[in-house]
């Protein structure tokens, strides 16, 4: 992990719950123990979508975890979702290409982009078709592997 | 480009509106002729008028002139139910002598379009009209035509009947006419100008974020009535449609309003006060595009049935929420393989918004809105 260190210290995680309170104030934050953060709130990516209700799980010098409380997300009979880990979280951003850092607001990046992953998501759903680009990851990469199992 | 969402711009009923006209338009826009088949159209019938016209041509002393009329030109078109050529309709108005007989002004210019090597080999004889079918992307029907009352600037025409024995009057020039005063009413009369009775011969094809509801309605309305009435022959036919919704239509500024209230109102313009159904001709009062009812009463109570159901449908694609309800409530008026192009390409353009700052209100996670978060560079990842 010292290598992904960067040269400034980590927003706080004070700061991180205070600003995703001020993305969406109907949201909750639980502090757990000194470094950590559980969000929960809501995002309808669509004026059609259902209310999907989001759990971001954060602890400092580890990478955001987002996962889809409810409703409880589909696959397409056999399909699984794609881009998540596990089928459980959802991957937002490519760990290797370092697309998120520890200074970066969540309720600047990881909300926004677990809202547009809804978005595909939704359409995946209807369509079969994943309009939303992004990575698949190198098997041979120990970063991702070590972040995320 | 899809419309940016103003989450504070109104309650959430106004944002489903502006969402169902977002796929709406995306809609429409997919049923109509890409801007390549349309230039290919324009070009298409400009030849035809030119090879009447060309000075070896023996229709050149009575002056041809071929237009579009019909859907064609009053951006109505709508692309056929599991098929890719499109009709469009032309008109070819020569100015022969009274003499000349229906038959025979229907044989000088399908024998002109014999002489031209490539028509020949794409002509098919209908039986009012001559058919060019180029290859795929549509066909083009010209239908021969006499002035009514030649030398005049009067769009007034005669054309023949099926059987190719009795001119009939018609004036698809009038009809286009009337159609785009009743399509942005509010603007000729703010302007204080009239209906011109010479419009421009050349279809027009807006794109479609500049096309007003109304023309989009039609189409989607079209569309309903195809994929509602597969299989069968009774169903309403499009000049019925349009006709009635161009009078129905009140300057709605939205899609889904306009069809809401299209739809309610719309059978009100059938006139019964004749003891039957006419849907008459804005133009030549004389016509009833409904005379077929009276010999075919399931017509009429077919229209009446599309209508209900037309209705019925928006009614449960306003109240859809979540992905499969929203899906299932595009099927009736799009057919499912369109519902998905739709949806596709939508999510498509979206995505590409993305390098020019597509825009997420975090407060109710809503994509694709005119103020809020930019969407950081990213890519989705995962092990699936």
């Amino acid at each position: 992990m010292s290598s992904y260190r960067p040269q400034t210290p980590p927003l706080s995680i004070a700061i991180q719950a205070h600003c995703l309170h001020i993305a969406q104030p109907s949201s909750t934050c639980r502090f757990t123990g000194r470094s950590g953060l559980v969000w929960r709130g809501g995002a309808r990516p669509t004026p059609l979508s259902e209310e999907y209700r989001l759990q971001i799980n954060y602890d400092l010098g580890f990478l955001p975890k987002t996962k889809v409380l409810e409703p409880e997300l589909r696959r397409r009979g056999e399909e699984k979702i794609p881009h998540m880990y596990n089928q459980e979280t959802l991957c937002l951003f490519n760990p290797d290409k370092r697309e998120w850092n520890d200074q970066m607001r969540i309720s600047n990046t990881i909300l926004p982009l677990a809202c547009l992953w809804l978005y595909f998501y939704e359409v995946w759903l209807a369509t079969g078709e994943w309009h939303g680009g992004g990575d698949h990851p190198d098997p041979l990469n120990t970063r991702s592997r070590i972040l995320f199992n | 480009m899809l419309h940016e969402l103003d989450p504070m711009g109104g309650g959430p009923d106004v944002l489903r509106d502006e969402y169902i006209d977002q796929i709406f338009r995306e809609a429409a826009g997919s049923l109509d002729l890409t801007p390549t088949q349309h230039a290919e159209v324009v070009k298409s019938y400009t030849s035809v008028g030119e090879w009447l016209d060309a000075p070896d041509s023996p229709l050149r002393a009575y002056r041809p002139l071929v237009y579009v009329q019909g859907s064609g030109a009053i951006g109505t078109l709508t692309k056929p139910l599991g098929r890719d050529d499109f009709d469009i309709d032309g008109t070819c108005v020569i100015t022969v002598p009274d003499s000349v007989t229906p038959a025979e002004l229907k044989w000088m210019i399908g024998a002109r379009l014999r002489d031209h090597e490539v028509y020949r080999a794409i002509l098919e004889e209908k039986s009012r009209c001559w058919r060019l079918n180029y290859a795929r992307a549509f066909h083009l029907d010209i239908i021969p035509a006499k002035p009514k009352l030649p030398h005049t600037d009067l769009t007034a025409i005669y054309i023949t009947d099926k059987e190719l024995r009795l001119w009939k009057e018609s004036d698809p020039k009038a009809y286009i006419a009337w159609f785009n005063l009743r399509k942005a009413v509010a603007r000729v009369a703010f302007t204080g100008r009239g209906a011109q009775a010479n419009v421009k011969p050349a279809p027009q094809q807006e794109a479609p974020a500049e096309k007003g509801p109304l023309p989009i309605v039609i189409q989607l309305m079209k569309r309903h009535r195809d994929v509602t009435f597969q299989g069968r022959d009774d169903a309403p036919i499009s000049i019925i449609i349009t006709t009635l919704a161009a009078h129905a239509y009140q300057q709605e500024r939205s899609i889904i309003g306009t069809m809401r209230s299209v739809l309610e109102r719309m059978p009100a313009f059938i006139d019964y006060s004749l003891g039957y159904a006419n849907v008459a001709n804005p133009t030549i009062k004389a016509e009833n595009f409904a005379d077929k009812w009276q010999k075919h009463p399931d017509r009429e109570d077919a229209f009446y049935e599309w209508n209900e159901k037309a209705k019925g449908d928006l009614d449960r694609l306003s109240g859809a929420k979540g992905t499969a309800q929203v899906r299932a409530a595009l099927i009736p008026f799009l057919g499912e393989k369109r519902v998905d192009i739709v949806l596709n390409r939508m999510a498509e353009k979206t995505n590409t918004k993305r390098s020019s700052g597509l825009k997420i209100d975090t407060k109710t996670g809503l994509v694709g809105v005119s103020s809020g978060i930019v969407v950081p560079r990213a890519n989705f990842y995962g092990n699936e």
